[in-house]
């Protein structure tokens, strides 16, 4: 599903350019649950926005789900990626002036998803999420937990192939941590790729597979038995 | 609704109540200006355009030369030019004359009212033009001798419920004129004003009159082409019909008149008097207008780009759920236009409160047209969408076309170009705010000036009574001995006319001189120079005690001056006869500080040995009573005579009307641009303290203390105020001196007026912005680091 091959990206500021990525090489299969690790700085984030179509890599490939995207206009990557990821951030990012519903719609409306068939879907979602009785509050309205369920609806209410989560549990207490990272699962479990960029070594036992990032370069790749619970 | 961007752009405007309202509010003012600010231009510029001929109408006006020079130039002229043109012109289909204004007092039963604008006008008069004529008929009304017709309001002031038409009534306690109909108001924006129009043909039957080519100056004249028929082409033939009827004669003396055709609905703001004027005003207030707007559209702006960090993440995450920039465009415009439509239902509701006091500041009875009419509903239209898109630009297609992973961490990669931009818009804002306070004050200053210059005479104290009629004419004298005999009455003067807006000019041969040279002229008696308290240099006042000077004249010391004559007395001016020079005069300034002391000729014979005003000097105190005493003298010597009268330093006041209004225009101007910039500078500086929120907790946690971060806050603010003057002085300076170019007599343009006004500005930006910082600075720093 990704593969990229000697990815690199470089920022220029005025003074400096630096190497956020240096000769990346990873792949990814359908299915798989795989965290990202390192200590701050590594190029976690920069990894995960060229993952996540953000982004295009300075130089080297970038093959996703069979398309050779490094290349891609900002148009291409918007359309390839609205109908194949879904995110989850650390800080939510729920846009504070709509409704939990109107945010989990969000993606249907612009994947252009007719509205009585945007209204079952995210009713849907929201009911298996477990946030339905918060739909017509604003986000400030919810807690953490709430929140991030509602984040998580919207990443999930397209039905994207991968799922893209930066440090979805950073900002949780660990109960509501050890919820979101079982909705994860469960996920996966249901066929759904995941990418997760984090620092708990506690979430990331949930994946697969770590692969360790050190100044921007791919250090280890830790392959785990298959199901932890 | 996601789909619905309605919804979310109200529901935007909502969350940010506070910066919302201060926003849009600043957008209906600076609409509401420009609304009104445009009907005044509308009002100006349609001038007489509700004649349905107006197209074909014209009036003619004639330049006067002499000696191959302009001399003058006005539409007054003889009767005969109208038939004349009418007869041997081909396509002037018709011509009607309109007397000068003349002031009259209107009697019906035992009722005297006084009409301030009677005009004698032919019976053609309706054909040209389409005044409203409510009883009577267009054809007929002006037809027969001594027939008259009243306004309406007139009519209704003098006949209240009675029907007017057929009843009789008498014109200055003399002739007695038929009613023969009512016709409405002239418009407002009618450059002819009338109260009562008399039938030309009344004027034949007076013998006294000349009403021949050599006749008085005293009839415009408008004619009406047909269709096809070009100004041009009738102008052409004007030439050889003036030297047929009386320029050839004139040729002699090197008089010449050459007639020229004005376009009616271009008299207003081209051929009037003070149009020029108008026209500087009109210019200056679309000026105003536009920058009204803009400095609206600007602060709307500047806040939609303040927060545009905040609204990045909001872009960001769109943009990573699969949002279009196009999306995106549209949603952000949505929210402006919402915003430009909430300013705009604002501005009409503010625009129809300040109608009232608007209409008596510009003096006009303007009128607020039906929101039907097309212009008007075009510039509404024009300023909404110009709001709209000046304030939704920046986040619609700035914003919209930044990296989702930049925006997603508030940066906005000119975040330092935007803060320089918004810093040049708030020193815009505040120089043309400055600016506008130091017109205001030049203006006040100038108006000041002329109000307290002292005139070479006494005006305080002074009530002038015009002599109306022959009886209050051949009565003068009795009248002034009793009113001179009223109780705190120092004296009483006669005279041809009084000081204010100018004498009247002759030709004159001074001694030595073979062309004859223009000079004012005046006939005074001999009480005129002391009730005026105008001195004498040389020589003596006019005296009845010596009757061989009865024929003498003073001038002004201008006259001497130009005459070159050291010592004037005894030397000679022609005039229908020789006149020796008797005494000098101080000079005095007979007409407005607008033109320059002209020189001057006092005579103590006034035409046809009638003076047409009485001045009464009263010493201070119990005005009324006086009044009430000098009504009795008045009434007992000629009863029939309207008493009338004025306060001359009142008079002198309208003068410079047209210099109060703009002073106040200037006044109201300024006053909401830096209520508009000040807007601006508060949400800014909410904004600036919001966003500095956790930098002001983490000072005060190392112990900066509430002045040093309101100052430290301040500090950039006053630069911009500083920076402002800069462009805001020039501007003014030169807009100013070429104002005061139209005075004569002008104050200089102090610089304490641009320190002043610079100061004025910055001490209320800075108590504007203390509001936010200070409130800021005294929160407690935990909380503010918890912001985070």
């Amino acid at each position: 599903m990704i593969k990229t091959m000697n990815l690199k990206r470089m920022y220029a500021t005025d003074e400096v350019e630096t190497t956020a990525l240096n000769n990346v090489n990873i792949e990814i299969n359908e299915g798989e649950f795989v965290a990202i690790m390192g200590p701050s700085g590594c190029g976690k984030s920069t990894l995960l926005n060229i993952l996540g179509l953000l982004d295009n890599p300075s130089d080297g490939e970038y093959h996703f789900v069979g398309h050779e995207v490094s290349k891609y206009t900002e148009r291409q990557r918007a359309n390839l990626r609205k109908a194949n990821i879904g995110f989850v951030f650390q800080s939510f990012n729920l846009i504070d002036e709509l409704t939990v519903f109107e945010n989990v719609e969000l993606p249907l409306f612009y994947l252009g998803v007719a509205s009585a068939e945007r209204e079952k879907r995210v009713n849907e979602v929201l009911e298996h999420m477990g946030v339905m009785h918060r739909k017509s509050h604003f986000p400030q309205q919810l807690s953490g937990g709430q929140q991030q369920r509602v984040a998580v609806s919207r990443a999930i209410v397209a039905k994207p192939k991968l799922i893209l989560a930066d440090e979805p549990t950073g900002n949780l207490d660990s109960a509501h941590g050890s919820e979101v990272m079982k909705l994860l699962t469960q996920l996966n479990e249901a066929g759904t790729t995941i990418v997760m960029v984090t620092h708990s070594t506690h979430d990331s036992e949930f994946a697969h597979r770590i692969i360790h990032l050190f100044d921007g370069h791919v250090v280890t790749e830790n392959i785990k038995e298959q199901f932890h619970v | 609704m996601n789909s619905n961007n309605f919804t979310m752009a109200l529901r935007a405007i909502l969350k940010h109540k506070t910066y919302s309202l201060i926003t849009i509010a600043g957008l209906a003012m600076g609409m509401a200006a420009a609304l009104l600010i445009l009907l005044y231009i509308r009002f100006e510029s349609r001038y007489d355009s509700f004649h349905a001929n107006a197209d074909n109408l014209y009036r003619v006006s004639i330049r006067h030369f002499k000696q191959g020079k302009v001399e003058g130039d006005g539409p007054y002229f003889t009767p005969p030019l109208g038939p004349a043109m009418a007869r041997e012109i081909p396509g002037v289909k018709s011509f009607t004359r309109v007397s000068s204004a003349r002031v009259a007092h209107l009697s019906y039963s035992d009722k005297t009212l006084k009409a301030g604008e009677l005009r004698y006008a032919d019976s053609t008069f309706f054909e040209l033009f389409s005044f409203e004529l409510l009883s009577g008929s267009r054809e007929h009304a002006l037809v027969q001798p001594h027939s008259i017709l009243l306004t309406k309001g007139l009519a209704q002031r003098l006949f209240g419920e009675e029907n007017p038409v057929g009843k009789s009534v008498r014109i200055n306690a003399a002739d007695v004129y038929a009613v023969t109909g009512v016709v409405n108001d002239p418009p407002p924006n009618s450059h002819l004003q009338f109260d009562a129009l008399v039938s030309f043909s009344t004027l034949s039957e007076d013998p006294n009159l000349f009403l021949d080519w050599d006749g008085g100056n005293q009839y415009a004249c408008y004619v009406m082409l047909e269709s096809r028929t070009g100004a041009a082409e009738v102008e052409a033939k004007l030439p050889e019909l003036m030297w047929k009827h009386i320029n050839s004669r004139l040729e002699s003396i090197g008089v010449r008149y050459e007639p020229y055709l004005q376009p009616l609905e271009r008299i207003h703001l081209f051929y009037s008097p003070g149009s020029e004027s108008t026209r500087t005003n009109l210019a200056v207030f679309a000026v105003v207008a536009g920058l009204v707007v803009l400095i609206a559209c600007v602060n709307y702006t500047n806040m939609t780009t303040a927060r545009a960090t905040r609204r990045a993440k909001e872009i960001g995450v769109r943009k990573i759920l699969g949002a279009h920039r196009s999306t995106l465009i549209g949603q952000f415009l949505s929210e402006s236009f919402l915003a430009s439509f909430l300013a705009l239902i604002g501005a009409l509701f503010l625009a129809e409160l300040i109608f009232p006091a608007y209409q008596e500041v510009v003096g006009k009875e303007l009128s607020l047209p039906p929101m039907v009419d097309l212009e008007t509903t075009a510039a509404l239209m024009a300023m909404f969408v110009l709001v709209g898109l000046a304030g939704g630009s920046y986040p619609a297609f700035y914003l919209s076309s930044l990296q989702s992973t930049h925006t997603m961490k508030g940066m906005t990669y000119s975040g330092k170009l935007m803060g320089r931009s918004r810093n040049v818009l708030v020193v815009g804002q505040f120089a043309v705010a400055i600016a506008l306070i130091v017109c205001t004050g030049v203006v006040t200053h100038q108006l000041s000036f002329t109000k307290s210059k002292n005139l070479g005479f006494q005006k305080e104290g002074i009530v002038v009574f015009p002599l109306v009629g022959d009886l209050a004419k051949t009565r003068a004298e009795e009248l002034q001995q009793e009113l001179s005999a009223v109780s705190g009455v120092v004296s009483v003067a006669a005279s041809s006319d009084v000081p204010s807006d100018g004498f009247t000019s002759n030709g004159y041969f001074p001694e030595g001189h073979s062309s004859p040279m223009m000079i004012n002229v005046v006939d005074i008696d001999e009480k005129f120079l002391s009730t005026f308290d105008i001195p004498v240099v040389r020589g003596r006042n006019f005296s009845r005690e010596i009757q061989s000077e009865r024929g003498g004249y003073m001038i002004n010391e201008t006259l001497a001056r130009e005459l070159g004559w050291d010592d004037p007395i005894g030397k000679r001016i022609r005039r229908n006869g020789e006149h020796q020079i008797i005494g000098v005069v101080k000079d005095f300034h007979y007409a407005t500080l607008r033109d320059k002391l002209e020189p001057l000729i006092l005579t103590n014979e006034p035409w046809r040995d009638r003076f047409s005003f009485l001045s009464v000097r009263l010493a201070p105190g119990a005005m009324s009573e006086r009044m009430t005493a000098l009504r009795g003298a008045w009434e007992r010597v000629a009863p029939d005579a309207p008493f009338d009268y004025w306060f001359l330093d009142e008079s002198y006041d309208q003068l410079y009307k047209s210099e109060q209004r703009f002073q106040k225009l200037f006044l109201a101007f300024s006053a909401m641009t830096i209520g508009i910039a000040l807007l601006g500078l508060l949400s800014l500086a909410a904004f600036a303290t919001e966003q500095r929120t956790k930098e002001i907790g983490i000072r005060k946690i190392l112990g900066a203390s509430v002045v040093d971060i309101s100052a430290s806050f301040s500090k950039e603010f006053v630069r911009l105020v500083l920076l402002a003057n800069l462009f805001a002085w020039p501007a003014a300076y030169y807009f100013m001196t070429s104002w005061l170019e139209n005075f004569a007599y002008r104050v200089e343009l102090e610089w304490w007026l641009f320190v002043g006004a610079g100061g004025l500005a910055l001490i209320i930006a800075l108590v504007t912005v203390s509001l936010q910082t200070v409130k800021a600075a005294l929160a407690n720093p935990v909380e503010a680091l918890r912001y985070e």
